[in-house]
């Protein structure tokens, strides 16, 4: 019964995606619009293979994802101690809470000019980008977690023997993770946007600077073709997470089961 | 000395003064129950026990040694919350292991011993379970092993069965108990039930405001209470004020008197009882009646005042609301508390 109503979920979302399409080809086709605005997904396709052919395509976005998985690595490892080190020592945290919120409160765009000018034009500079944008979000998040940890697991653990460095390593850490990955799966998006946007404002490649590039040539076949792709990154780091995330919380992807089985009896 | 001393703790929490001067003590193997109603002090007590909380002043002594300023992890109690506190990421098995890990003992040596707390506690069959795959009752017993697991010298237990649903409180009150006698533990039990402490414990120390009111076994509690407190909260007496029990009986007591009188020493009959003077008699209508299992209990009225009755449930001698009753109390029985 589940399992056919996945199926048929998975059917209507198909049909939609491909009568999207193919409404899209149509309307450009007959010249309801012109197409010169928005390219129409044949030209679209020609251009993937055109980019991949020419070498293009890998070059670009090797850099771009470089840079993103690289200021997703930095800014959640960053956020992720930050916010095990203020967590854990609550004095620090209400201090520094209020200053890293506000300096959150600052839009990165803003900004990215000051990076740029402190970096350069090269990769550093978008990879600093990224990796703020993705701290912020995992920071809050894994504060968040450590925050929401039952005080009894803590006394449980420490009255077992586990020293302040064994109940963070042990209970602490692995009870924010359900936080953390909330923080991280955030930040896999924002990480696309910070190198994206570091891109568009200085740089000599990557996706962010072939859009720009392009657009300015009203070349709106590449354009789609990089959101194209982009879009392929974003749905196949979401399901990569999906697996870490069913992996990690093994133990709390069962709590469902057991309140579906609410009734059995001790 | 005994082998836990409680030596004049105080405790405040900012303005609020939980602990006054509180002084007990608990001998080895004993079955200790601390009851009382909740916010009397009594899961502070044990916390300061645990060194999970600080007392304000006095000393904690265990096993001939000052303990009140050494760290939780040092101490060798174990404790059992009510809201279990299982490690969420972490199997039946590991859970149970985890003490045993954090002592840095041996893969063979942790297996033996997890799989020996797991046949105790009934749960063979369950280690690779989660706890948010298991039952509260099934929860609370990975707790009780992961305790025992790691041999602490004393067992704590704070309000452990609260959460549980009557049936399986029975059931897992025996096996608290068993574990406790079959492993020569010392335990600490913290409970509001006084039907649950009357069960378990080898000695009761009731506690209101901070402070001990009487201590002493399940029999000494029920049948000599040493105030009005004490048989209100143990034994569901009847209490009365000397000045509505002089109008009951036509005798003499002092106004701020209290007079307490037990539910299972009052004799009921619907024929009145011939005159004897060891015997206060009484006349009254039934308003209520309250079955309790093996007991039937009667709220009766008299002269505007509510007595309870308890008569055992023989299959006979039902009496019906509005009927009319005779009733006695041997005067021997009355406790005065003045």
């Amino acid at each position: 019964m589940v399992k056919e109503k996945k199926y048929s979920i998975i059917i209507i979302r198909l049909i939609l995606i491909v009568v999207f399409f193919a409404f899209w080809e149509w309307s450009a086709t007959v010249k309801l619009y012109n197409p010169l605005f928005t390219s129409y997904p044949s030209e679209i396709f020609n251009d993937l293979i055109e980019f991949y052919i020419s070498g293009d395509l890998i070059k670009h976005a090797s850099i771009t994802l470089r840079e993103a998985f690289l200021g997703l690595l930095y800014g959640s490892v960053a956020g992720i101690v930050a916010g095990l080190v203020l967590g854990q020592f609550n004095a620090l945290g209400k201090i520094l809470l209020p200053i890293i919120t506000a300096i959150h409160g600052i839009p990165q765009l803003t900004l990215a000019p000051v990076y740029i000018l402190w970096f350069g034009l090269g990769i550093a500079s978008k990879i600093f980008l990224a990796a703020l944008m993705v701290f912020f979000h995992v920071f809050f998040s894994t504060y968040a977690g450590i925050q929401n940890v039952d005080n009894k697991l803590i006394e449980s653990a420490n009255l077992l023997g586990a020293c302040k460095v064994q109940t963070l390593i042990h209970v602490v850490l692995p009870t924010s993770m359900p936080f953390i990955l909330s923080g991280i799966r955030v930040g896999v998006g924002s990480s696309l946007v910070g190198a994206i946007i570091g891109e568009y404002i200085g740089a000599s490649a990557g996706f962010g600077w072939m859009i720009a590039y392009a657009s300015s040539f009203f070349n709106i076949a590449r354009v789609m073709s990089c959101i194209l792709i982009l879009l392929m990154v974003g749905i196949f780091l979401n399901f990569f997470l999906d697996k870490i995330e069913e992996y990690l919380l093994r133990w709390r992807g069962t709590e469902n089961l057991a309140i579906g089985n609410a009734k059995k009896s001790s | 000395m005994s082998y836990i001393v409680f030596q004049n703790i105080e405790k405040y929490y900012g303005g609020n003064h939980i602990l006054k001067k509180t002084n007990l003590s608990v001998e080895k193997g004993e079955f200790a129950t601390l009851l009382g109603a909740s916010g009397c002090g009594k899961s502070t007590l044990l916390r300061c026990f645990a060194g999970l909380e600080k007392v304000t002043d006095g000393k904690i002594f265990l096993d001939g040694k000052e303990i009140t300023n050494i760290n939780p992890r040092s101490r060798n109690v174990g404790m059992i919350f009510q809201q279990y506190s299982l490690f969420p990421n972490l199997n039946v098995y590991k859970n149970i292991a985890f003490g045993l890990k954090m002592k840095k003992m041996g893969k063979d040596t942790i297996h033996q011993n997890v799989k020996k707390a797991i046949k105790m506690v009934d749960l063979v069959g369950k280690e690779k379970q989660y706890p948010s795959q298991l039952s509260g009752g099934e929860q609370q017993r990975v707790a009780l092993a992961r305790c025992i697991v790691t041999r602490p010298k004393v067992l704590l237990l704070d309000e452990p069965l609260s959460a549980i649903d009557a049936k399986l409180r029975k059931s897992l009150q025996s096996r608290i108990k068993e574990l406790h006698k079959e492993l020569d533990m010392t335990s600490i039990f913290v409970t509001h039930d006084q039907d649950e402490a009357m069960t378990m414990s080898d000695t009761i120390h009731l506690m209101r405001n901070g402070v001990i009111e009487q201590s002493g076994n399940p029999f000494e509690l029920y049948n000599s209470p040493k105030n009005s407190f004490a048989a209100e909260f143990i034994g569901n007496y009847n209490i009365f004020s000397g000045k509505d029990f002089s109008k009951l009986t036509s005798e003499k007591y002092k106004d701020k008197s209290d007079i307490v009188i037990r539910p299972e020493l009052i004799e009921i009959s619907n024929i009145r009882y011939p005159a004897d003077e060891k015997y206060y008699d009484f006349f009254g209508t039934i308003k209520n009646i309250i079955p309790q299992g093996n007991i039937i209990r009667y709220s009766v009225e008299s002269n505007n005042n509510f007595i309870n009755i308890d008569v055992l449930n023989d299959e006979k001698d039902f009496y019906k609301v509005d009927q009319q009753v005779f009733f006695r109390v041997n005067k021997k029985s009355l406790l005065i508390y003045k």
